[in-house]
């Protein structure tokens, strides 16, 4: 076997046979070439990821671990990641989605967290092809199968069509759990004489060699493998919860990590290496669905819902006991030694003998990076093309298309309620979950911008960061963190490359200068085929911290006779907006310039508002500008508005724009001074009133609320 | 003796089979004509007995235990020797 | 009153209705795992929660309806001692021949997870008593095999036993019926007892509807006051 069947490139190939000193077995390849796959690896971005602030006043644990956790007070962390699992959910959506759900789940165990929620971000092509319908029916469908199974809600998410996915969706899954600071699990702990205690279904041939699966465009070929995907079983996993909680909670646990990509292979390679000491595997002790697989079939596995489990030797009967309770197989495989050697025993002949550092130092790769040769073009917008001759068509339209109609017949399909922590769900801007027996709250919000991250990398991600922020701090939140998902075509082409390294700089920019640290991520690239290339997607969730859930600003909670304001510019840009994209056909114009001074006086005034209870209710002004926010906000009330706002430069700028710090608030007529007082020193107009059940904007439209309910419900 | 067994369990007639319904819709919109369809489940399994019959027996008894709900569903069994 | 709630493999709302129960009533609630024989405590109520018992694998509630504890389970209610089933734990007593029916998968064929009204259409029974007869109430529904289902002649009997606790309903009008089913239920059957009105099955979800700040609503704890009340009043 080659190294190029493998995946390595000729200098990857080299390079092994100087650290080992020798050439080596075939084994030892396939083992060393699933681990240098970019997918497990991240050779091609890890240059880029270190720019990241990582430390911030709340973080406990940055990236390094299987996720990323933050102090909640009281005792509470909060550990939570996003991953990506879209060539899967590309070639068997149902089972390809499922199981991205259900490894992101156990990442979340793996740090000792009981998985508390999850939302997914969803990418899917245009909207009315049939493929489209049929792929994102089974993303869903498997999204929902494998999480209401499970037990974990989802409480909130993000869909969005384009074309630009039409042969590429993206499944990014996010999950976090709640966990007492006192009983933190780590993937650093491990020592020597420690057994390595495989945990959960037995090992068959599922999504071999996915790891380099992902690290590959898709092709003809790509559909035709379908023994790549993997199957997932939401009960043996939730099985898997409860056993690995009730583990921790009785301390019989040294370290823990999950097996998803590359799974045996990865997981001990990793715990071995992080913790400093060596590990041998004795593969005749792995159970096995099949039982003539071959050793590194064994090693490659991805078959789901298995953990590794550091166990100190007397600690193993107790172990076993427990995972017997759970009805869960459980077998010890290894031993962790001195020295720092991976090796691979199969009825007594060592099968592979690597460095243990081998396998996670796939040296970096350092891809040049240009800009597009077509930037000016995508540049390019010739505002009059824009012009609307009909604003309140326009505004139904922004309202009914598949960007920015209702979703509930999405989110219905998720439980949304199970756990009794949820506040505020999908459908609302912003989801808030209660902190266990406190009365402190977890805010989340996810984005991403795609259109704009295609005409402007840096400005667009730097937009994508700001818009999650100001949903946390509209909401009363102190920044906790993000996570990241970095949805990008080929690193190989250097103006691709380019706009990963743009978008990477647009984040950490604006994360240094907004105290965001970065706690954990994912990284997923060749989401492209022969026939298109997806839009540079970053995605992004933020978390926040709320200390009293009393104190926080909900939206669609707009009462009779409240003013409406809005704070911040009152014109963003259209370029690259959903109103523009939808005009010309296709994203153009570069966004706005980020001014990260005006976010900062956002934010204190935000949480101020939150804290005073000044305002009834408040909203983000995003996609579809501040029409859609208005919209968004009467429907989502109930309550009509008299919105009285004069164009600045157009009528479609003032409806449509999108761009930096702006939202709306309704406030109540007695709390209005106290409001103004607040905002002070920011860009504040008085917008019109609420009440009625018409939507009226003067010299501008005038509808019947119920008109823009229908659209919103995707009839136009 | 070793039995091959397949308990094929199917709606009965007269109770909602919403899954039938969705697949008879849209076999429909991709253009085949048909009518009553149902889907149900085929549970397979070995098992050991000293005869057919005996064999038989015991799958039936596994139907009205567990494998099919005997007010909503019904099933009919096939054997074949290993 | 002592409450025991059953935990099978794969149950997920064990835990909130233990909070819901010991928050509203300030009892305590013993956690009974599946493979147990007897209730060590001797419960007044047991419950059986919802979630996605052996993954809902075979027919949901199928499997867990041949759990160890089931023997247990009958003995208590054939005492006369009360028995909620909640969603899954309502398709176990089906299952297992406790209460009469089955529930079939929703009419729109996915999962429906969302705020719901029903009407109180009983109050003679061991739970509702302490509820006002004709009164709307919003449990959350979450759930795929929802559609309560019996052949016509059982269904009639059933209606005419007085047997149907709560019926889906409209909030604002106050009618209830199938057409206001979302998931299809035969008449808008969304709860039922047996006859000696110790068992009580329903597919909505009271334990996601007792603590108000969370999104599910906050009637759900004027169902546990019932019971307490009932229990207070007349025994175990």
């Amino acid at each position: 076997m080659g190294f190029r069947e493998v995946g390595l490139s000729e200098s990857e190939y080299k390079r092994i046979t100087e650290l080992l000193g020798r050439e080596p077995n075939a084994l030892e390849l396939e083992l060393v070439g699933v681990m240098w796959s970019e997918h497990c690896s991240y050779k091609s971005t890890r240059p880029l990821l270190r720019t990241y602030p990582s430390k911030g006043r709340y973080v406990l644990q940055g990236q390094g671990e299987n996720a990323g956790v933050v102090d909640m007070g009281e005792g509470w962390g909060f550990a939570f990641k996003v991953e990506s699992h879209n060539h899967p959910s590309a070639v068997a959506p149902f089972q390809g989605a499922a199981t991205g759900v259900g490894g992101i789940i156990r990442d979340i165990i793996a740090m000792g967290a009981r998985p508390s929620v999850s939302m997914d971000g969803l990418f899917f092509g245009d909207a009315n092809l049939c493929k489209t319908r049929n792929l994102a029916k089974g993303i869903v469908e498997g999204i929902g199968a494998y999480g209401n199974a499970v037990g974990v809600p989802v409480v909130g998410g993000k869909t969005f069509y384009s074309p630009a996915y039409n042969d590429n969706p993206l499944v990014n899954a996010f999950s976090a759990g709640f966990v007492r600071l006192d009983k933190m699990a780590s993937s650093q702990t491990a020592k020597p004489g420690d057994c390595a205690v495989l945990l959960g279904s037995k090992t068959g041939r599922d999504g071999i060699a996915g790891a380099s699966f992902a690290s590959r465009e898709l092709d003809e070929d790509a559909r035709a493998s379908k023994p790549q995907i993997q199957i997932g079983d939401p009960f043996e996993e939730k099985l898997l919860i409860e056993c690995c909680l009730e583990l921790l909670d009785k301390n019989m646990i040294a370290s823990m990590q999950d097996m998803g990509a590359a799974g045996i292979l990865s997981s001990s390679s990793e715990i071995a290496h992080k913790s400093g000491c060596g590990i041998d595997i004795f593969v005749e002790k792995i159970p096995l669905r099949e039982a003539d697989m071959l050793s590194w079939e064994i090693f490659l596995s991805e078959s789901q819902e298995r953990m590794l489990l550091i166990v100190e030797k007397e600690k193993l009967a107790p172990v076993f006991a427990t995972a017997k309770h759970y009805g869960l197989d459980c077998a010890a495989v290894g031993e962790m030694t001195e020295g720092k050697r991976y090796r691979v025993y199969r009825n007594g002949a060592l099968e592979a003998d690597l460095p243990t550092s081998i396998l996670g130092s796939a040296p970096e790769l350092s891809w040049p990076a240009e800009e597009p040769k077509d930037m000016p073009e995508r540049r390019a917008i010739d505002l009059s093309t824009l012009a609307s001759e009909d604003p309140a068509k326009e505004l139904t339209t922004m309202l009914s298309c598949p960007n920015g109609r209702r979703k509930d017949a999405i989110w219905e399909q998720y439980d949304s309620m199970v756990q009794l922590h949820t506040i505020a769900g999908p459908g609302e801007p912003a989801a808030v979950v209660e902190v266990p027996k406190t009365r402190r709250a977890c805010v989340l919000t996810m984005e991403a911008e795609p259109y704009k991250c295609w005409t402007d990398p840096y400005c667009g991600a730097a937009e994508t960061m700001t818009l999650a922020l100001r949903g946390l701090w509209l909401t009363g939140a102190d920044t906790l963190g993000m996570t990241n998902c970095l949805n990008f075509a080929s690193p190989e082409q250097p103006d691709k490359f380019y706009e990963l390294k743009e978008c990477v700089r647009g984040l950490a920019d604006s994360c240094r200068a907004l105290d965001c640290p970065v706690v954990s991520g994912n990284v997923s690239l060749y989401n492209e085929t022969a026939s298109g290339r997806i839009y540079p997607t970053p995605l992004i969730v933020a978390a926040g911290l709320v200390i009293d859930r009393e104190k926080i600003t909900r939206s669609g909670r707009t009462k009779d006779g409240d003013y409406i304001y809005t704070v911040g510019k009152i014109e963003g840009s259209l370029s690259s907006s959903r109103y523009q994209s939808r005009k010309s056909g296709k994203p153009l114009g570069k966004t706005v310039e980020p001014d990260f001074e005006a976010e900062k006086n956002f934010r204190e005034r935000a949480i101020k508002t939150a804290r005073a209870q000044a305002a009834d209710s408040g909203r983000v002004i995003a996609g579809g500008g501040l029409a859609t926010a208005l919209a968004n906000e009467a429907i989502a009330s109930g309550i009509g508005m008299e919105i009285t706002l004069a164009p600045e430069k157009s009528v479609e700028s003032l409806l449509f724009s999108e761009g930096g710090a702006r939202a709306i608030y309704a406030v109540a007529p007695e709390k209005a001074a106290e409001f103004e007082r607040i905002w002070q020193g920011f860009p504040l107009t008085k917008a019109g009133r609420a009440g009625g059940r018409g939507f009226a904007w003067k010299d501008i439209l005038n509808v019947p609320l119920s008109e823009l309910e229908k659209a919103f419900s995707g009839e136009e | 003796m070793i039995f091959h067994a397949e308990a094929v369990i199917t709606p009965r007639m007269g109770v909602l089979d919403t899954q039938g319904k969705a697949v008879e819709k849209t076999l429909g919109q991709l253009g085949y004509d048909v009518s009553d369809v149902r889907v149900g489940r085929i549970v397979t399994m070995k098992l050991e007995a000293d005869n057919g019959e005996a064999a038989a027996e015991r799958v039936k008894e596994m139907c009205c235990d567990l494998l099919a709900n005997d007010l909503i569903e019904t099933y009919s069994i096939s054997l074949r020797e290993a | 009153m002592r409450t025991a709630v059953v935990v099978f493999p794969g149950s997920n709302c064990d835990r909130d209705v233990r909070r819901a129960v010991s928050e509203t009533l300030k009892t305590p609630v013993d956690m009974v795992w599946h493979e147990e024989r007897e209730f060590a405590s001797e419960p007044d109520l047991v419950i059986l929660p919802g979630g996605f018992s052996y993954g809902d694998y075979l027919r949901s509630g199928a499997m867990a309806a041949h759990s160890p504890i089931i023997g247990a389970v009958r003995r208590h209610a054939a005492a006369g001692r009360r028995l909620l089933g909640i969603c899954n734990g309502f398709q176990v007593l089906t299952e297992s021949g406790l209460l009469p029916g089955a529930l079939l998968a929703n009419t729109s064929t996915t999962f429906i997870c969302r705020k719901c009204w029903l009407r109180v259409e009983q109050t003679e029974n061991r739970f509702t008593s302490g509820l006002k007869k004709g009164g709307i109430v919003q449990y959350p529904i979450a759930h795929h095999e929802g559609l309560y289902f019996l052949p016509p002649k059982e269904l009639r009997q059933l209606e005419d036993d007085g047997r149907v606790v709560f019926r889906y309903a409209d909030p604002v009008s106050g009618e209830a019926g199938e057409r206001f089913a979302p998931n299809g239920a035969l008449n808008g059957i969304a709860g039922i007892c047996n006859e000696e009105g110790n068992v009580l099955g329903l597919m909505p979800h009271p334990e996601r509807s007792t603590v108000a700040h969370l999104n599910g609503g906050s009637d759900g704890g004027a169902f546990w006051l019932s019971i307490a009340r009932d229990f207070a009043e007349r025994g175990a």
